[in-house]
């Protein structure tokens, strides 16, 4: 019980969590392994369909987990140029930053604690956009083209119509 | 333009302040219901009934998620957060009897052992809140500053407000993740099993129990070989 209260009340757990990335990392993963398994125990629906819907999902939890890695830290980095779209920030000089250094340096410099929130704010709402558009938009158009090559291989029924043409 | 403008500020300072899981994860289960149908729509190798089914199950999946994040994790949230607060508490009191750093019948230890849930919930969330919705009452607000006079004489106690926070946002992502890996796609199971069950109701061909059943029988084999006068010649089971 201890052990759970120590972790629930930890500062450094909730700094963790914070983290839009973090959070959608491990969400992420632990989709990957619910919702495949949640698919194929579900008596209601045919083996084909829940052949088909249960590698998609897993197919696009991990693929998107991997799409998420590979872009978002590089999406993170260049979100300050945004930033002078909020005109909320219009006052504070950190959103004419031309580089990653000068922001950050700028950043340490601002003493307004009212307008460093709304700069973390302010970021945290761009990755989410961007996790959304990586997430949903793009990696479901890929996994759709990819479930099909990979079902088959699975299943070794590209093997099998190999040999068919073969006989 | 205002309200727009307004609408992000406020969105931008929430976010800043504490960005607790379930908004991330809600945000993109709203993503995800609108584009993960149109995804699987236009997948043209799979058979209808593939798709039909893999569409509902994303769109149901989508769905209780967002409800079940926005909802479900909000009530955890606030009706867990306090008592574990006060569990907290009350576990750093017993060990500070135990390094002998307190007495039982001290005015520290029976204040650590009895926090009062409301009040440190609204002394935290006070920040939140509109000036007409805080509530906070004279003997709340003496219980908030003892408990911040003892814990500043120990380093090892968190201060109730950032107690309150932390545990707050840590519970809020727990939660999602039991309710990811687990409670949605259980429900989600439920949802579609219900659904097959009312389309197979559906799918019955429908009874007529108005009119009278039909007096007319088949025309059976043995009435056609009589009739014809076959039957005596046996012509069909030769």
């Amino acid at each position: 019980m201890s052990l759970i209260v120590n972790f629930l009340t930890s500062p450094q757990a909730a700094d963790f969590v914070q983290n839009s990335t973090c959070q959608v990392l491990s969400e992420g993963c632990l989709k990957a392994v619910g919702r495949p398994t949640f698919t194929l125990l579900d008596k209601t629906a045919t083996k084909e369909q829940r052949k088909y819907s249960a590698t998609k999902e897993l197919l696009y939890q991990s693929f998107s987990m991997a799409a998420f890695f590979a872009l978002i830290f590089p999406i993170k980095k260049n979100t300050f140029r945004l930033l002078k779209f909020f005109p909320q920030l219009k006052d504070c000089d950190v959103i004419n930053a031309k580089t990653a250094k000068e922001y950050q340096e700028k950043l340490k410099q601002l003493t307004d604690k009212t307008m460093l929130t709304k700069i973390k704010g302010a970021n945290e709402l761009m990755s989410i956009i961007a996790s959304g558009i990586i997430l949903a938009v793009i990696t479901p158009q890929i996994v759709t083209k990819l479930v099909h090559p990979i079902m088959n291989k699975l299943s070794g029924d590209e093997e099998k119509n190999k040999l068919d043409k073969k006989a | 333009m205002k309200i727009l403008n307004n609408t992000i500020d406020k969105i931008i300072t929430r976010l800043g302040t504490s960005n607790d899981s379930e908004i991330c994860t809600a945000a993109l289960a709203a993503f995800k219901l609108i584009f993960m149908p149109f995804a699987t729509m236009s997948d043209k190798k799979s058979t209808k009934k593939q798709k039909s089914y893999a569409l509902t199950r994303d769109f149901l999946t989508e769905g209780i998620a967002l409800a079940g994040y926005i909802g479900i994790t909000k009530a955890i949230k606030n009706n867990l957060t306090a008592p574990i607060c006060s569990k907290y508490y009350k576990e750093k009191a017993k060990e500070l009897i135990k390094n002998n750093k307190l007495d039982i019948d001290s005015f520290e230890y029976k204040t650590l052992t009895n926090i009062d849930k409301v009040a440190i919930k609204n002394h935290a969330m006070n920040e939140f809140l509109s000036d007409n919705a805080k509530k906070f009452t004279k003997t709340q607000d003496t219980h908030i500053k003892n408990l911040e006079a003892i814990v500043s004489k120990f380093p090892n106690l968190q201060n109730p407000k950032d107690l309150y926070l932390n545990t707050k946002k840590t519970i809020s992502h727990v939660s999602v993740c039991i309710l990811a890996l687990t409670l949605i796609p259980f429900i989600t199971n439920k949802f579609i099993y219900v659904l097959s069950k009312i389309k197979s109701q559906d799918n019955e061909p429908k009874t007529n129990t108005d009119t009278k059943p039909s007096t007319i029988k088949p025309f059976s084999m043995a009435q056609y070989m009589n009739k014809t006068r076959i039957g005596g010649l046996n012509v069909f089971n030769r």
